[in-house]
């Protein structure tokens, strides 16, 4: 469980009241993660959606040439891994941990019941994701564009600016619930 | 002799109309009649010529539509601001900037009426309050932008992979937020606290 206070600093759950955050924190489950810990695997289903409480995470994404390429990094209150529980499809990219992060997940079948619901939580969760994917998109666009405009020599070593995807957020390590073992 | 009506239908004909309208796209056929006739007492009815504009790109995008009949082409700035391209065509039963109440961005691209087009078209304020009300719409509304920016960014993995895999670097070619299913849609967002709450009239205050 996620505390609510925890959650109202959580841009992406901007417009939540404390009903609802209660609603969702209980959903949520928090992690710690070492650097290079692989939080999502490309190709995967499992796993439900995540939430970067701390720290910072890669999204890389493993090419069919053997080359992977850094998409972005998701910064403290970024949510990820919602494609997959949208449509069922495999995991598009692997997430991994740059230090010490952590996280919380919201599992599957959770994810889906706030998608499915016809709830006012529900509702607040699915506009939630709806911003997240539209950042997400226009993020990568972004990602997309620099790709095109860098030689093939130069993509694996990259040193990527984050994305800004929210704006400053405090560090959300303090108060976090006891971890479970990974 | 008069025509009994159907229990649950207004009788104003017009917005009778504009549910059943609402009542026929995939988005929003899931609405019960007075669901639907609530929608329809917040749009307007837009006709559009070839070639009239239906937005502009960097504008303040104050609606959202929905496309009855007709074609949109998409179009954005080449970045020397010379010329417009098309990026994308938007068909009949296409909802275009859902994400107008969710953020508030300028528009990203320009939307032009390829052939006479005929739209509902409704506040981002009227879209905030469907919103806010847990309307049947708004559900409505949040899954077809679900299922359109998840198409989008399985699209942008394979471009990804087109540009790195194969060594060559085509310049990307640009991607709206977000799109259509089938077809490029225009995306935008608006900031509710900047539409006017207009709901007749015909002129366009996005452009």
């Amino acid at each position: 469980m996620i505390p609510t206070r925890d959650l109202a600093r959580i841009p992406a759950f901007d417009g939540f009241d404390d009903r609802a955050r209660k609603a969702v924190g209980a959903m949520m489950r928090s992690y710690a993660a070492h650097d290079g810990k692989v939080v999502v695997e490309q190709g995967t289903r499992s796993g439900g959606a995540y939430v970067v409480l701390s720290g910072e995470v890669r999204v890389v994404r493993e090419l069919g040439n053997g080359k992977s390429v850094d998409v972005r990094t998701l910064m403290p209150g970024t949510m990820f891994g919602l494609l997959s529980c949208l449509d069922g499809g495999a995991r598009g990219a692997s997430v991994i941990a740059r230090g010490q992060v952590r996280y919380a997940e919201i599992p599957r079948d959770a994810v889906t019941e706030l998608l499915e619901g016809r709830t006012p939580v529900a509702l607040l969760f699915q506009v939630a994701v709806c911003r997240t994917l539209f950042r997400e998109v226009r993020s990568t666009n972004r990602r997309l564009a620099e790709l095109a405009a860098v030689p093939d020599t130069e993509v694996a070593t990259m040193d990527l600016e984050p994305v800004p995807v929210f704006d400053e957020l405090d560090d959300l390590s303090e108060d976090l619930e006891p971890l479970p073992d990974l | 002799m008069t025509t009994p009506v159907e229990a649950g239908w207004s009788q104003d004909p017009v917005i009778r109309r504009m549910a059943e309208e609402l009542r026929s796209t995939d988005v929003f056929q899931m609405l019960d009649a007075g669901e639907a006739q609530h929608v329809a007492t917040l749009c307007e009815r837009r006709l559009l010529g070839p070639g009239d504009v239906l937005f502009e790109e960097g504008n303040p995008a104050l609606h959202l539509y929905l496309l009855l009949r007709g074609q949109l082409q998409i179009l954005v700035r080449s970045p020397d601001g010379e010329a417009q391209v098309v990026v994308g065509t938007v068909g009949p039963g296409s909802l275009v900037g859902e994400m107008a109440v969710l953020e508030a961005v300028p528009r990203s691209a320009s939307g032009h009426a390829a052939v006479t087009c005929e739209l509902l078209q409704m506040p981002g304020r009227a879209f905030a309050e469907l919103v806010a009300s847990a309307h049947p719409a708004a559900f409505a509304i949040l899954r077809q932008l679900q299922q359109t920016l998840s198409d989008r960014l399985r699209g942008l993995d394979a471009r990804i992979d087109a540009v790195m895999d194969d060594g060559t670097r085509p310049a990307p070619k640009p991607m709206l937020e977000p799109p259509p299913q089938a077809e490029p849609t225009m995306w935008h967002l608006v900031d509710p606290a900047t539409t006017d709450g207009h709901l007749g009239g015909s002129g366009d205050s996005d452009t």
